[in-house]
């Protein structure tokens, strides 16, 4: 075996072990370190959107289960597979510095335009392309950590080459892995996105990359190698002092700010930040400030869009007999705030999710902005708009909600009808909900009628008077428990414009007479004839997939029918596609010699599916409770991480006692067919509880367990299906490539699929119906294809030797390339 | 049961056509009568109107000669324009008579600051457009080709001209896309809407070829043309050139239609102080100081969603260099509130026309002259 010649005594091997080990948690950090910050780096350079989150996490996971099962299997069975781990890890922790760079300035080498969107089909190849190297990469060296792990742990007290492979080395290593990304977690999320830039982070990884490396290559130093061998041996060590240097010299900070500056092409960057909500920008063009959040543009001070402003604020404002007190959710500063303060307003509420926004604005002071933040009626409150209205006691004149596009599940819970039914609570008697909706005075397109349907069905559901003021970019719905918005007509609105004294811009009394006019009303009513009547709620939130379906339309009408057609997606549709998928499969399995293989494949993918959608529902719901999730998602993945490690372990000690394989699993299937089906209950009626502080606190340790169980379910059944696997075949870097792959497969299809179709057009309670199937389907296919006598583990899984004889003919892995 | 195989023929067949019901889109206009409304949104294929200004090839290829793209379409497409269709031979206009939008506006919207001033104006536009402009306001319509947004009405030229007789609206106007690519339904509005002693108005990119535009011009009294930059960079946004578009200016400032010009001034793509300058001097020169220019501010839209938008300083500043070159009536747009909103009179300054956004607060001209010092100031005012 080859790693005889690179070590000098057996006991090194333990060493040797260890070493690996620490290379397979430095791999698991680097994993989630680079998939976040690139994730990051990809959907502000996109303008981002759930759907590009989707694809770009999508394409990792489908990159990264080919480099695990096509480029990982063949590195495992090259010569010297530990110097193919060498550089694979050296070659990702570059690409990765790359892919930083790559995400910056790509679009230098597309023909767009500064400022231009992009559509579906260029932020699939474009983040296919960046995520190639790194992904792929990464994927091999789990396969390849996998074998080598395996060589250094079973060679120990073999004399003979003549080896056999520890179907438990695959379990460790995954729960090494597990371990690193769990760590990782943790650490980008409060240690690194706040404080460094993505430069620093990439080249911090690169250095532990590298650095583990120079341990691991020890051996190659020894004399006697060829000089050019020495150099190359040499190479890391130089590399690690390059990065060094990078690290502790301003180059990966000069390098941050010019890729910055070349992403802002032409625009004058002036701030650039990180934060746990999201990146901030500031751009300048002759004094006028714009911030951008996520490469969106979301204020422009002193001179914000004053068709909009005075809009959206003085229609509702005028319409109010007296509006004292006022509530902003979101988008307040910068225009919104100085309009309402024009009337006799006796407090202002802002509440703004991103406690960075309100300083950076500051920092970038314009008279504007300084007039918003600092009159004493205005309270700037760091909380997410709809937790915050939970928690106050107050009543609100009006209430602005100043979320302009359900695109994202963040900003889809300012258009549900649980919100709607909030702040109805929290609106006084002649109180005005303000709404604003993307609409145009020239032509409606079913996919905007569909999206201004949704909302207007959505508030009919909870208000008994509704006034819409259609408008030319943004339409206006007024919602209120009185009458009396109905009742305003324009000569009350003029009155009132001169009783106030308001200096306004826009307004005249022309103008609310041409904007007012019911020919307006009539034309959008008739617009909206046709759209279909659906009411989008928290835990199935539509508005995310109407708003997607109307941005998508921007870029790709053509494919936009098909994206169309999925609204109309029912779970009896659903289901009968994941029995059709199941019977086909099962078949296909059934006809080959040992069906129990890709029973056991699908098993593993359909759990991965499923883990995937656990995460995405319990990330769901909390964003849907409490509305923040950037802290949290750290905690909620982490504990789901841990349970995964848990899991794991757990199940390796198990099998560890030569304890049988396949009653295990085919209970952890059916385990994880009651969670499916309890998951949503917990979270249904939680949302009434929250006001009481006991709840609140119940609630975040229900859902930290919640995630660390569904962690342990997804955790236990890995080491399992490798086990049973590598029983009928010994090829085990081909098993670990093949069934880490389906793992993340399974994760990808339950990634784009879960969070762009089932959760918005289907719903909590319905995706946990088509899990619960699914899951089904797989444990019916895993007793089928199982040998009968699985209820009898004496008989067979007892002596474990003779299970590990390998099958005639065939060398075992680890004894064919090492 | 048979619910859930209702559903699987659903999720299988993606991809068909959804089947948009049309909306009454002209309620708007009540004097428009339901009898000529008809609520279907299949083509008819035979009841499009052949199309003007093209040559047949051989093989029954055509070169569409209307506008400066020059298509050449082959048997059973359509030209870049998504409305031109070659049949057997035979070019056709798909959208003629069906109009996708017909609403009633402010003439200052368009912008139109020199032609009755405070009037409403009945507007249509179809589906299509020559240009790719990517921050089009209207992409809806100007995007798409008219299967594509399903929904339209029927309206012969002379419903139209009927609707503005009934409403007492004085003016037409072809606008929202670009009327080169419904070119023979503006004209045949036109013909019937001159003998009605209707206003014609159009608000054109500039693209078309001087052949038809000289036909059009016939029957027209004003037109907007949207200038989109002085540099080949800034058409390169829209998928054009500029030097036809300066063509087709010359040639409507020597015919009998008043021409007013629009700019949208993006930031990055046509905004350099340099560029503003040379198009106001080539525009002094070539054109005429009298020619009213527009200034209208960006903001995000449509693909360039993610751009600032225009700052004031760039649009006073543009205004100023304006001035200076030496063009006398000059407004700023889509900043409402701001004084350029309104028309100063060149000789003694004083306020011709006080517009706060698109609505008339004071005007000042009696008989085409300045009240206060008696200039006079070209226009339609009558």
């Amino acid at each position: 075996m080859c790693f005889l010649r690179t070590c000098n005594t057996w006991h090194m091997d333990i060493a040797m072990r260890k070493k690996i080990v620490a290379a397979v948690i430095i791999m698991g950090f680097s994993g989630i370190v680079a998939q976040i910050v690139l994730l990051r780096e990809l959907m502000i350079a996109f303008h981002g959107n759930e759907l590009s989150i989707g694809i770009i996490l999508a394409n990792w996971l489908l990159l990264e289960s080919a480099g695990a099962f096509w480029l990982g299997k063949n590195i495992s069975r090259a010569r010297k597979q530990l110097n193919w781990f060498i550089i694979v890890t050296i070659l990702f922790s570059l690409f990765f510095v790359a892919a930083v760079y790559a995400s910056r300035v790509f679009k230098d080498f597309l023909s767009a335009a500064p400022g231009e969107g992009l559509g579906i089909m260029v932020i699939f190849y474009v983040s296919f392309l960046i995520l190639l190297p790194v992904s792929l990469l990464h994927g091999a060296l789990f396969t390849s950590g996998c074998n080598l792990y395996d060589v250094y742990s079973t060679s120990v007290g073999s004399t003979t080459s003549k080896d056999r492979s520890d179907p438990l080395s695959i379990a460790k290593v995954y729960i090494y892995e597990t371990l690193g990304t769990l760590a990782g977690g943790v650490i980008i999320t409060y240690l690194f996105i706040p404080y460094i830039h993505s430069f620093k982070i990439a080249f911090i990884l690169a250095f532990l990359n590298i650095g583990i490396c120079t341990v691991l290559m020890k051996p190659f130093r020894r004399s006697g190698l060829p000089l050019l061998k020495r150099a190359t041996g040499f190479m890391p060590f130089v590399l690690l002092a390059l990065i060094l240097f990078v690290l502790i010299s301003p180059v990966a900070n000069n390098l941050n700010l010019s890729s910055a500056k070349k992403q802002w092409s032409s625009q004058n960057l002036v701030h650039y930040q990180n934060t746990n909500y999201g990146n901030i920008v500031v751009v300048e063009r002759a004094r006028e400030y714009t911030f951008f959040s996520d490469g969106v543009p979301v204020i422009t001070a002193p001179n914000p869009d004053l068709v909009y402003v005075e809009e959206f604020v003085h229609f509702a404002m005028l319409k109010h007999p007296a509006p004292k007190n006022v509530l902003i959710l979101g988008g307040g500063a910068g225009g919104v705030i100085n309009e309402a303060l024009k009337h006799d307003v006796k407090r202002i509420d802002y509440a703004e999710i991103d406690p960075l926004m309100p300083e950076i604005i500051r920092k970038f002071s314009t008279p504007l902005t300084e007039n918003e933040l600092k009159d004493e009626r205005v309270n700037v409150r760091e909380a997410d708009g709809r937790f915050y209205l939970k928690r106050t006691p107050g009543k609100y004149d009006v209430i602005f909600s100043g979320f302009n596009d359900p695109s994202t599940l963040q900003t889809n819970r300012f258009f549900t009808r649980e919100f709607y039914a909030l702040a109805n609570k929290k609106l006084t008697s002649s109180g005005i909900l303000v709404i604003g909706i993307p609409g145009s005075l020239t032509y409606l397109s079913p996919e905007l009628a569909g999206l201004n349907a949704m909302v207007y069905n959505t508030l009919q559901a909870v208000f008994p008077y509704i006034r819409i003021i259609p408008g030319d970019g943004t339409n206006f719905f007024l919602a209120s428990p009185s009458q009396e918005i109905l009742q305003t007509d324009v000569d009350q609105l003029i009155e009132r414009v001169n009783e106030r004294s308001l200096q306004l811009n826009l307004i005249t009394p022309g103008y609310i007479e041409y904007r007012l006019s019911p020919r307006w009303l009539e034309w959008f009513y008739d617009q909206l004839e046709g759209s279909p009547e659906k009411v989008n709620t928290d835990f199935r939130p539509l508005g995310v997939f109407y708003s997607l379906v109307y941005w998508n339309e921007k870029f790709s009408p053509a494919f936009n029918q098909l994206f169309k057609r999925t609204g109309d997606l029912s779970i009896y549709a659903v289901l009968v596609f994941v029995l059709l998928i199941s019977v086909l499969f099962s078949i296909m399995a059934l006809r080959t010699q040992k069906p129990l293989r890709p029973a056991l494949t699908f098993c593993i993918f359909t759990t991965g599916f499923a883990g995937m959608l656990f995460d995405l529902m319990l990330i769901f719901a909390f964003q849907v409770l409490y509305g923040y999730i950037f802290y949290w998602l750290g905690l909620l993945v982490t504990a789901f991480m841990a349970g995964v490690m848990v899991g794991g372990m757990r199940m390796t000690a198990y099998l560890k006692k030569g304890n049988a394989v396949m009653p295990a699993l085919i209970n952890i299937e059916i385990i994880l067919t009651v969670f499916a089906l309890l998951l949503p209950f917990v979270f249904i009626n939680a949302g009434s509880l929250l006001t009481h502080a006991w709840f609140d606190y119940l609630l975040r340790v229900v859902f930290l367990v919640l995630s660390f169980f569904s962690g342990i379910l997804v955790g236990a059944e890995f080491p399992l299906a490798n086990k049973e696997y590598l029983n009928m075949k010994a090829d085990l870097s081909g098993t670990a490539g093949l069934l880490y792959s389906a793992d993340l497969m399974g994760g990808w299809l339950g990634g784009i699929i879960g969070a762009v179709v089932l959760l918005p057009v289907l719903g909590l309670v319905q995706t946990a119906i088509a899990i619960v199937f699914l899951k089904i389907c797989s444990l019916f296919l895993l007793m089928l294809t199982s040998p009968r006598n699985w209820k009898l583990p004496s008989r067979n899984w007892k002596l474990p030797s003779r299970n590990w004889k390998l099958p005639q003919g065939l060398p075992a892995s680890g004894g064919k390339g090492i | 049961m048979r619910k859930a195989f209702v559903g699987t023929g659903a999720f299988l067949s993606l991809g068909c056509f959804m089947n948009i019901k049309t909306g009454n889109i002209l309620s708007l206009i009540p004097g428009l009568s339901a009898g000529s409304i008809s609520k279907t949104n299949t083509m008819n294929n035979s009841s499009a109107k052949e199309a003007m200004y093209y040559t047949r090839l051989e093989r029954n290829r055509i070169r569409c000669d209307l506008c400066h793209h020059t298509c050449f379409i082959s048997e059973g497409r359509r030209g870049f324009c998504r409305n031109r269709e070659n049949r057997r031979g035979k070019l056709y206009n798909v959208v003629y008579g069906r109009p996708s939008a017909v609403n009633i506006d402010p003439i200052e919207k368009e912008p139109q600051h020199h032609m009755l001033p405070g009037t409403n104006m009945i507007c249509i536009g179809t589906a299509g457009c020559n240009f790719r402009c990517r921050h089009c306001h209207n992409w809806h319509l100007s995007q798409r080709s008219i299967e594509e947004i399903g929904r339209y009405e029927r309206y012969a030229p002379q419903d139209i001209v009927t609707a503005a007789l009934n409403l007492d609206i004085p003016t037409i106007s072809s606008t929202y896309n670009e009327p080169t690519v419904f070119y023979e339904y503006v004209l045949d509005i036109a013909k019937l809407a001159k003998k009605a002693n209707l206003r014609i108005l159009w608000h054109s990119n500039g693209y078309m070829k001087p052949e038809p535009l000289k036909e059009l011009l016939q029957y027209t009294d004003a037109v907007t043309i949207d200038l989109k930059g002085f540099s080949q960079k800034a058409y390169d946004n829209s998928d054009a050139e500029l030097q036809p578009v300066l063509n087709t200016l010359k040639t409507i400032n020597d015919s009998s239609a008043w021409l007013e010009i629009v700019n949208l001034v993006i930031p990055t793509i046509n905004d350099t102080a340099e560029e503003i300058r040379e198009m106001c001097v080539w525009i002094r020169d070539e054109l005429s100081g009298e020619v009213p220019v527009h200034f209208s501010r960006f903001f995000p839209n449509y693909k360039l969603a993610n751009l600032t938008p225009t700052p004031i300083e760039t649009l006073e500043r543009a205004y100023d260099t304006a001035l200076e070159v030496g063009l006398h009536y000059v407004t700023l747009g889509n900043v409402p509130g701001h004084k350029y909103n309104s028309t100063f009179c060149p000789r003694c300054n004083e306020i011709l026309i006080r517009r706060v956004h698109f609505n008339i607060m004071e005007n000042n001209i009696r008989d085409g002259k300045c009240v206060s010092c008696g200039h006079a100031i070209p226009g339609i005012w009558i």
